[in-house]
């Protein structure tokens, strides 16, 4: 390398040293001017809406506030509004934002080639589209980029469409466990949600993936009239088949349902047991407290422990089968009884909450009991 | 041409080559990394973080804190971690043979009533004492067992935590309140991630209440505030690149999530390491690609945490003298992945660049130095020269931190006041001059040190989070006493 190059070189790097100085102070003072003006334009569309609601402006007050108002602005203030504003008001709202040029940008998003611009109109359509707009947010939740399905999906808590179900269900299908909670909670919480379309895919389901996935959703949705969808696959080869059952049967307190649950006690994998003896906690099984003492004695750790949390659970008959546990030549049942009769309340509720561990993650890894 | 100068004169060329390969491959990363930051500025600001809180959507999660002699700050702390906001999470403390009374701190500030030994053991640690839950906050598990050093700790809570994804957090580590949410996001959107880290940043200077931070700041110590720069441009385009590049190679133990079931797969962290997250990393990169599945190991920069960095010479130098033991260790451990195709970008790129640009860095750097001096000396280097490339280099590193500076100013944006941010551009600059040098001794020593097979940690002296009000003003209050 040459004298005249490096220094060419030093030239070029101070005066690119430079530049990066003024952007940084330029950049600076651009974000504290529009920090400010996004503030301002959040409080005049806030006042404008509250005229608005309040029938004191001519109907035009606030389509003109959200014209004036960045796009982005718009969409925080709507979702702000939209946890205050509720009903017919909040729709009249909608059918007047429908005109406005914003509204019109919120379309143009949605077929948009940048996926940052399909997600800002799925975040806007989730709290504003109506029936019509179906097609569009049937584009957004097929869209290829993730986060952008995934903020779609939320638009199910305000409108109902078979179509989305089904989209959802198949995001929800083509996730791994880790992800799966996200639409499904969706769909769990979203009211109006079309039952039939589950109990058929629950009659003749895809394999066993779709099927685990209902399952669990029937579970969450916790609606009566699914146990007999559900006890058919009891009898599942499939061992994730059968634990997804036990967890959903956790949600159904019905005679068949502690009977099929007792009945996965003696299941050969460790799995299914240990749901299964949760799932007789979870629906407090009083007349189960024997079987679930027997349980302590299981040769698996979780098992074990799910047993001896659910005599805990079930009161009386449950603490005197641990106390007897305690009393018994088995090392397994001694010891486990000992911890979970130590444990608080709190602790308990606790461990039993809702969130109980996933047994399809633990069974990757073998266990020293 | 005599044998010597001849020498002196290849050296010299090696070394303007190295310069100019390493610095154009940290350019590569620099415009990786543009893209790489795009993409997440954009999620994090189109995102509603506020709507996972009410939700299930996220999964439950188990933080692990590993604390040893933490008596003065634990219990700000611990509450910290476990009022973060999180849908479902559990903490998980293990009080690795403390001297200082750590356990019984934690015993009064917690309520803890010890629970009979029923916790499946599934990696080998050094034997637990008890195991403790608390009658004030359901979701805490104290672990107390032998002194067996941070990776050992680690194994301990492994084992005791119950959920799918858990996280490794140090007990002086302060986590944003968000920063579960942020973190774990990351796995809803990309199921593919077996590890993510987070950003750390400097807490020294912040205002900091009940193990908050509440005001972010720079210190006014020179060698806590010029790691400032550093920090920042190790995270902002250093791992952002590496996301683009094949996968990154450290997941802080400061602060990184990762699937539980891949840390049990693997057996947890090497306790043979001191830099166990480095290796933690690189065996599961060897796993991953050994079992031939897709998977990432990524960088998240939204999630933030922020810890406290040395603030006097000698505990410095042994933290980077450490850092950089552990590297050479760790890629002599995992030489054969260097340059094997079979490990794919991890095997050739990732790796070697560690090797050549970060392991042989320093020594590369003193050679640079001597042949300079030599070249110098000897007539073959033109002194106009050297002081020009000395420039130049030394202009590099200020450009790659006010890069990172440009990077945060652009995004997330921490350091508002006026003040801390010309103090920080102040530091961008001086960096080179003299910091960077020591730097490279340490990392020289700890170069040398591993291949004389030392294996400590080494004394770290922390001021600690416990009380109140400002960081700075209270260690001069202990400075005073």
């Amino acid at each position: 390398m040459s004298l005249v190059a490096l220094g060419l070189l030093a030239i070029g790097q101070a005066v690119f040293i430079a530049l990066l100085l003024v952007t940084l102070m330029l950049g600076r003072a651009f974000r504290a001017w529009h920090r400010e003006r996004a503030r301002r334009d959040s409080d005049d569309l806030i006042r404008a809406a509250h005229r608005w609601l309040v029938r004191e402006d001519d109907g035009h007050g606030f389509p003109d506030a959200v014209d004036a108002s960045e796009f982005g602005v718009v969409v925080e203030t709507l979702q702000r509004l939209s946890s205050q504003v509720a009903g017919d008001r909040w729709e009249f709202l909608l059918s007047d934002l429908r005109d406005t040029s914003w509204f019109r940008g919120v379309m143009a998003r949605a077929t948009s080639s940048f996926w940052w611009r399909r997600l800002a109109a799925a975040n806007a359509l989730v709290i504003v589209a109506v029936p019509e707009d179906l097609p569009a947010l049937e584009l957004l939740i097929t869209d290829p980029n993730r986060m952008v399905r995934l903020a779609t999906v939320g638009v199910l808590r305000r409108l109902q469409s078979a179509r989305l179900v089904e989209h959802t269900l198949e995001i929800a299908e083509t996730s791994r466990s880790v992800a799966r909670r996200c639409p499904l909670e969706v769909l769990a919480t979203a009211p109006g949600l079309d039952l039939r379309i589950l109990s058929e895919r629950l009659t003749s389901p895809r394999g066993p993936v779709e099927l685990r996935m209902l399952l669990d959703l029937v579970g969450e949705l916790a609606v009566p009239g699914f146990l007999d969808y559900v006890l058919p696959h009891a009898g599942s080869s499939d061992l994730e088949v059968r634990i997804a059952v036990a967890r959903t049967l956790g949600h159904f307190p019905h005679p068949s349902s502690n009977a099929a649950l007792l009945s996965f006690l003696a299941d050969p994998d460790w799995q299914v047991r240990a749901q299964a003896a949760a799932g007789i906690g979870a629906i407090g099984d009083r007349d189960a407290a024997a079987v679930l003492g027997a349980a302590l004695r299981d040769p698996s750790w979780w098992v074990r422990l799910r047993a001896a949390l659910s005599l805990r659970r079930l009161g009386e008959p449950g603490l005197r089968a641990l106390r007897g546990a305690q009393a018994e030549d088995d090392r397994y049942a001694y010891e486990m009884a000992q911890y979970v009769l130590g444990l608080d309340d709190a602790a308990i509720a606790e461990y039993s909450g809702p969130s109980v561990v996933d047994f399809t993650e633990v069974a990757l890894t073998p266990l020293a009991a | 041409m005599d044998p010597l100068t001849w020498i002196i004169g290849a050296g010299d060329d090696l070394i303007i080559w190295y310069f100019l390969i390493l610095n154009s491959f940290y350019a590569l990363l620099i415009l990786l990394s543009i893209p790489e930051l795009w993409n997440h500025w954009k999620i994090t600001h189109s995102d509603n973080i506020g709507r996972y809180l009410s939700s299930e959507a996220l999964p439950p999660i188990s933080v692990l804190v590993p604390a040893y002699n933490m008596h003065a700050g634990i219990a700000d702390s611990i509450w910290a971690q476990l009022t973060l906001k999180y849908p479902v999470h559990e903490v998980i403390v293990v009080n690795d043979g403390s001297t200082d009374g750590t356990l019984a701190r934690l015993h009064e500030a917690f309520e803890l009533y010890e629970v009979p030994p029923a916790i499946p053991r599934r990696i080998h640690t050094k034997p637990v004492h008890a195991y403790y839950r608390s009658r004030r906050a359901p979701t805490l598990l104290v672990v107390d067992k032998e002194n067996g050093g941070k990776a050992d700790a680690l194994n301990a809570a492994i084992n005791a935590a119950r959920y799918p994804l858990v996280v490794a957090v140090d007990a002086d580590t302060i986590m944003m309140p968000d920063a579960l949410i942020r973190l774990a996001r990351t796995f809803v959107l990309d199921e593919t991630i077996v590890a993510a880290g987070g950003t750390i940043r400097v807490a020294n200077g912040c205002e900091i209440e009940h193990a908050r931070v509440t005001r972010p700041g720079l210190s006014k110590r020179f060698l806590a505030a010029v790691q400032v720069p550093e920090y920042l441009r190790a995270f902002m385009f250093g791992r952002l690149g590496w996301n683009r590049l094949g996968g990154n190679l450290i997941v802080s133990g400061a602060f990184g999530l990762f699937q539980r079931k891949y840390l049990l797969r693997v057996g947890g962290y090497s306790t043979g390491n001191v830099v166990e997250d480095l290796d933690l990393v690189v065996r599961l990169h060897k796993h991953m690609r050994e079992s031939g599945k897709g998977y990432r190991v990524v960088f998240i920069p939204d999630p933030l945490a922020w810890t406290e960095v040395p603030s006097d010479l000698r505990t410095l130098g042994r933290q980077r003298e450490r850092w950089h033991r552990g590297l050479v260790r760790t890629m002599l451990t995992h030489w054969r992945m260097l340059l094997n195709p079979r490990y794919g970008r991890i095997g050739l790129v990732t790796l070697p660049f560690f090797f050549f640009g970060e392991m042989l860095a320093p020594v590369v750097e003193v050679f640079g130095y001597v042949f300079t001096a030599a070249g110098l000396w000897a007539g073959t280097l033109d002194s106009r020269f050297a002081l020009l490339f000395l420039a130049v280099a030394l202009g590099y590193q200020m450009m790659l931190s006010i890069w990172a500076v440009i990077l945060e100013e652009a995004t997330f944006r921490v350091y508002e006041r006026p003040r801390d941010f010309a103090r920080l551009l102040l530091y961008a600059f001086a960096e080179p001059f003299g910091y960077r040098q020591l730097t490279v001794f340490w990392r020289l020593r700890g170069f040398l040190n591993a291949f004389r097979g030392l294996t400590h940690w080494g004394e770290m002296q922390r001021h600690g989070f416990s009380s109140p009000r400002h960081f700075e003003r209270r260690k001069r209050h202990g400075a005073e006493a």
